[in-house]
């Protein structure tokens, strides 16, 4: 036999015989391999990874930014991407997309409404990306007019299509027209929105006024072969004061705001990401330590059988051969568990991520990421496990005979190493957990924000209106009229509303105004405000509450003076001090629209909970039909029980008429609070791991370093030592490790944390109360840690511990 | 100074007790250098561990300068040890990661003795054993006589009435175990009563009685 394989064999059954020790390395090393690991991966995806198009580190995302308005990522112009599109030097296109949702029917099932985005014609070449199957838009296809063909997502195809690869040219039914298939895009295709289900041409006619001033597109440009982003910028800027004076009723005010497309896909869950990486690098970390400290540990307790062994003849590398063996096992044991946990890690943050994690389509457990762990993990077990092998060949074998011959203690410089490692563990432990504990009342800030309705015992479905046989306007608030007694009369239902637009799910539309009765300003310096259209019950049923005034009534009707309710941020900028009751807004709609004043209601978050409150006028659906319209349902008890009936209702009324988006109160505030959940969520289960490899570390040192010294406190006690005494010599070694190790890791998240800034919510990074909670938990876990050996300790007896060896 | 009446120590086994002293009943009066002398496992070790109260689980009557140590709390216990016992052991059982001055100095901190006052008592005693140019060494750095003496004057730092010493010469050479002895005959002659454990005839001369084990019983 191979003297290796005797070496592995030996090490399989000396590990087994300490499997304590060999478990708790095991989990360190699993749950440092497996985080690292799985963040990476994310990290890659999200970060790292080129877009998947041509060149697209030269592609650019344009949006717009009003000056005097301070409000900026606003939609383009569609004269804009015309003029930047001719006059521009620095990019070799512009290509122009608008977001929105058609409703596919036909086919005998029940209508469906799905994502799409209507796009330039030279948007998938300047993307560099081909259709799967069949082509893009030709530029004969994207001229004003209504467009007649269209692009299918991968996965549209294999789900509605069943994957038919003769579905070129086939007919399709998207909002009441139809379509003809021309192409289907590859797999996970999307330029900024993900999960877009179907593309069509824009045509854009940009000689109609509202088509050309509208402020609805997101461009995106390529940057021209030698052209840098900066030159790119400077051009967009001079051009923006041109189109100024060429178009100051459109453009007064505005400028582009012209970014890399991967920062603005990516940009904004960087920081995110780099710091949950930099909390799993110190995750790392500690679990090397741990690891190291064990190993030490085990290795300073085999230093004798060692000495022997050399003592018998065995050549150094014969030593160091054995523990090699023993120690990459170990590692590979644990790189082993690693790579399970880091795959189940990501396909959980792949499943559960946050929507709004850019790219989470793409994430996946990458194994050179996975590889380098182990590495790292190997190096550290092989490095710290050959400490005894590494102590003999420096020629202290007399030493380590003598001393052990002796019973004393193993030395000063191991146990100087073993309790660095884990001041180390504590000071890494503690920036991970002030981290996560600021995320964490960080999270809480945000969810005790009031969002201005009640998110409790509400259903929500959309029920999009475009292209079905409820399309034209005054069959959308017939159908509304229809269907809202019936969902009032369902058992459990206590109250019905319907809104274009639900808190929290979105800017979506907005509308520029002036006070009808007051000079009016010029049209680039008017202020926009959020629309809603909103049935009778609304407020009430959202519990929104109603501050001034009335809310809408059934005698609210096309035929009737147009009315608006106001929400309470709007009341307060243009009415401070008085009763916007009564007054007259002049809407900017087409036609114009002015609208009296009846009622104040509270203000609601529109897009996030931390988010800037905007200006919000509702109008009566009956007096502006949208297109969609979103049913809120109160509910007497689960809401999501009520959603088959509500279904029902709805197809019994129309079987077409599509029921898309159904979710709870609950769930519209989860998603608005989902990436700072997730954020939350990850670093606070580092934050516990940290917390308890350091428990395990500290532990796991004064343990050995009571088994250690049980002589000496046999000594200590002929001398005459108390049992408090003991108690107090083991557990002030213990406090003096925390207290080094807690005063670096404040130091550490001094300057740690200031990374987190943009994550945080009402918390300062360096906020007291966090820094002082996390200090003095991990100060009493490293107390109640080392209180168990401290225990022991007292208890020895010391006659037997004078006779220790 | 010292009065045991029917001390006896024993282990609860499978097949009964298994006595380890039996009856022990003796005098030591203070000022004495008494010997306990027996073959291996008579029980010589142990019973120095109950005259040092390093040992609780025994039977009988323990008097110890009027104090009825069997009616004593533990805590009690090695309250009596610290103001009145001095422990030398076989092995030394310095302390290897202090220094000499730091070993010499435990007993005293274990007394709640000042420390400018222990300052001036350890430097006193590293002059009286001629230790001074050891204080800084680790134990490791000093030959076993040396250590052995370390021990001595950690054991008389606190100026105990009583000396427990176990085998106090047996791993030192013969020259080095005289020079202890000798420390030992003076101790006891500036008034300390001593009590040691030995195999030694010559070392069991310096004292003035010897009380012999065997089994466990006094004979």
């Amino acid at each position: 036999m191979h003297p290796l394989v005797g070496d592995l064999r030996r090490g399989v059954r000396l590990w087994w015989k300490s499997r304590g020790l060999a478990a708790l390395a095991l989990v360190a090393l699993a749950l440092g391999i497996g985080a690292t690991t799985a963040i990476f991966s994310v990290v890659n995806a999200v970060l790292l990874q080129p877009l998947p198009f041509r060149d697209a580190s030269r592609l650019l995302a344009i949006f717009e930014k009003n000056i005097p308005q301070q409000k900026s990522d606003l939609y383009v112009a569609g004269i804009n991407i015309y003029e930047w599109r001719r006059r521009s030097l620095t990019v070799s296109g512009v290509a122009g997309i608008f977001d929105g949702k058609m409703t596919l029917t036909g086919g005998g099932v029940e209508g469906e409404e799905l994502k799409s985005e209507r796009v330039s014609a030279n948007l998938f070449p300047l993307l560099g990306v081909q259709p799967v199957l069949g082509r893009g838009f030709l530029a004969s296809e994207d001229v004003p007019g209504p467009a007649s063909v269209a692009v299918l997502s991968y996965e549209l195809w294999q789900r509605r299509f069943g994957g038919d690869p003769s579905i070129p040219g086939k007919s399709i039914r998207l909002r009441g027209s139809d379509y003809t298939v021309v192409g289907v895009m590859p797999p996970g295709f999307s330029v900024i929105e993900p999960g877009v289900d179907v593309w069509t041409p824009l045509n854009f006619d940009i000689n109609d006024p509202r088509v050309a001033s509208g402020r609805s597109l997101t461009a995106i440009a390529r940057l021209r072969p030698g052209v840098t982003f900066e030159q790119a910028v400077s051009e967009f800027d001079s051009m923006g004061a041109s189109l100024e004076a060429a178009y100051p009723a459109i453009d007064s005010g505005y400028r582009a705001i012209v970014r890399p497309l991967a920062e603005h896909i990516v940009g904004k869950t960087r920081q995110a990401l780099l710091v949950l990486l930099a909390a799993v690098g110190l995750l790392l970390g500690i679990a090397c330590a741990n690891v190291a400290n064990l190993l030490l540990a085990r290795g300073a307790t085999r230093r004798k059988e060692i000495a022997v062994r050399a003592a018998l003849g065995a050549s150094r590398l014969r030593i160091t051969m054995q523990l090699l063996a023993e120690s990459v096992l170990l590692a590979l044991a644990g790189g082993a568990l690693g790579a399970v946990l880091a795959a189940g890690a990501v396909t959980l943050v792949a499943r559960l991520g946050p929507a709004n994690l850019p790219r989470l389509a793409q994430i996946h457990a990458d194994w050179r990421l996975l590889l380098f762990a182990v590495v790292i993990s190997v190096l550290t077990g092989v490095l710290f496990g050959m400490a005894p092998a590494l102590q003999i060949s420096s020629g202290n074998l007399n030493a380590a005979l003598v001393e052990s011959g002796r019973g004393g203690t193993v030395g000063r410089s191991g146990r100087m190493l073993r309790s660095g490692l884990v001041v180390l563990e504590i000071a890494l432990a503690l920036v991970v957990l002030i981290g996560a504990t600021l995320l964490a009342r960080s999270f809480n800030r945000l969810r005790s924000v009031n969002p201005g309705f009640e998110a409790s015992h509400l259903l929500t479905c959309r029920l999009p209106f475009s292209g079905g046989r409820n399309a034209a306007p005054p069959r959308r608030v017939a159908f509304l009229h229809d269907v809202m007694p019936r969902l009032a009369a369902l058992p459990g239902v206590r109250g019905v509303g319907a809104s274009n637009g639900l808190p929290l799910a979105g800017l979506d539309v907005g509308v520029m105004f002036a006070i009808a009765d007051r000079p009016a300003p010029p049209p680039d310096q008017r202020p926009m405000a959020l629309t809603r259209s909103v049935t009778t019950d609304y407020f009430r049923v959202m519990d929104i509450p109603l501050l001034a005034g009335r809310e809408f009534t059934d005698a609210d009707t096309s035929q009737s003076p147009a009315v608006a309710v106001i929400d309470q941020a709007l009341a307060r900028r243009y009415w401070p001090g008085a009763s916007p009751l009564g007054g007259r807004l002049a809407l900017d709609w087409s036609p114009p629209v002015v609208a009296q004043v009846v009622g104040v209601v509270g203000t609601v978050k529109p897009e996030t909970v931390q988010g800037e409150d905007w200006a919000t006028i509702y109008s009566p659906y009956d007096q502006r039909p949208t297109s969609a319209a979103n049913i809120v349902i109160r509910t007497a008890g689960e809401p999501l029980a009520l959603a088959a009936s509500v279904r029902g209702e709805v197809r019994r009324l129309d079987p077409e008429q599509p029921v898309g988006e159904v979710r709870t109160g609950g769930e519209i505030v989860a998603r608005a609070v989902g990436g700072a959940r997730f954020n939350t969520l990850l670093l606070g289960l580092f934050g516990v791991i940290s917390f308890v490899l350091a428990a395990v570390g500290i532990y796991g040192v004064v343990s050995y370093d009571v088994g250690e010294r049980v002589q000496e406190l046999g000594i200590r006690m002929a001398l005459g030592a108390q049992k408090s005494d003991v108690l107090g010599l083991i557990l002030g070694h213990a406090v003096r490790l925390a207290a080094l190790g807690i005063a670096l890791g404040l130091a550490g998240a001094l300057v740690l944390t200031r990374l987190m800034t943009s994550m945080l919510f009402g918390v300062h990074p360096r906020d007291f109360g966090t820094y002082a909670a996390a200090a003095a938990g991990l100060a009493v876990v490293a107390l109640a840690a080392s209180y168990l050996p401290a225990r022991r300790a007292m208890g020895l007896d010391p006659i037997k511990a004078l006779r220790h060896e | 100074m010292i009065t045991l009446r029917n001390v006896e120590k024993f282990y609860e086994g499978g097949y009964g007790r298994t006595y380890v002293l039996r009856r022990i009943s003796m005098e030591i009066r203070e000022g004495e250098f008494v010997t306990i002398m027996g073959p291996s496992g008579a029980g010589k070790s142990t019973l120095l561990s109950i005259l040092g109260m390093l040992d609780a689980a025994w039977t009988g009557e323990f008097e110890f300068v009027n104090h009825q140590v069997h009616r004593m709390k533990p805590k009690d216990r090695v309250e009596l040890n610290k103001k009145y016992i001095g422990f030398v052991f076989q092995s030394y059982h310095l302390i290897d990661n202090l220094t000499v001055y730091e070993n010499l100095d435990i007993p005293l901190s274990y007394r709640n003795v000042k420390s400018s006052e222990r300052a001036a008592i350890v430097c006193d005693s590293l002059d009286r054993f001629h230790i001074v140019g050891k204080r800084d060494l680790y134990p490791s750095q000093l030959s076993g006589g040396q250590q052995q003496l370390v021990a001595v004057a950690r054991a008389v730092i606190a100026s105990p009435k009583l000396i427990l010493a176990d085998e106090p010469t047996g791993n030192l050479h013969s020259s080095q175990g005289k020079e202890i002895m000798e420390l030992f005959k003076k101790l006891n002659e500036e008034g300390t009563t001593i009590v040691q454990v030995t195999h030694s005839h010559d070392n069991a001369a310096y004292g003035h009685r010897v009380v012999n084990l065997a089994d466990g019983w006094i004979v």
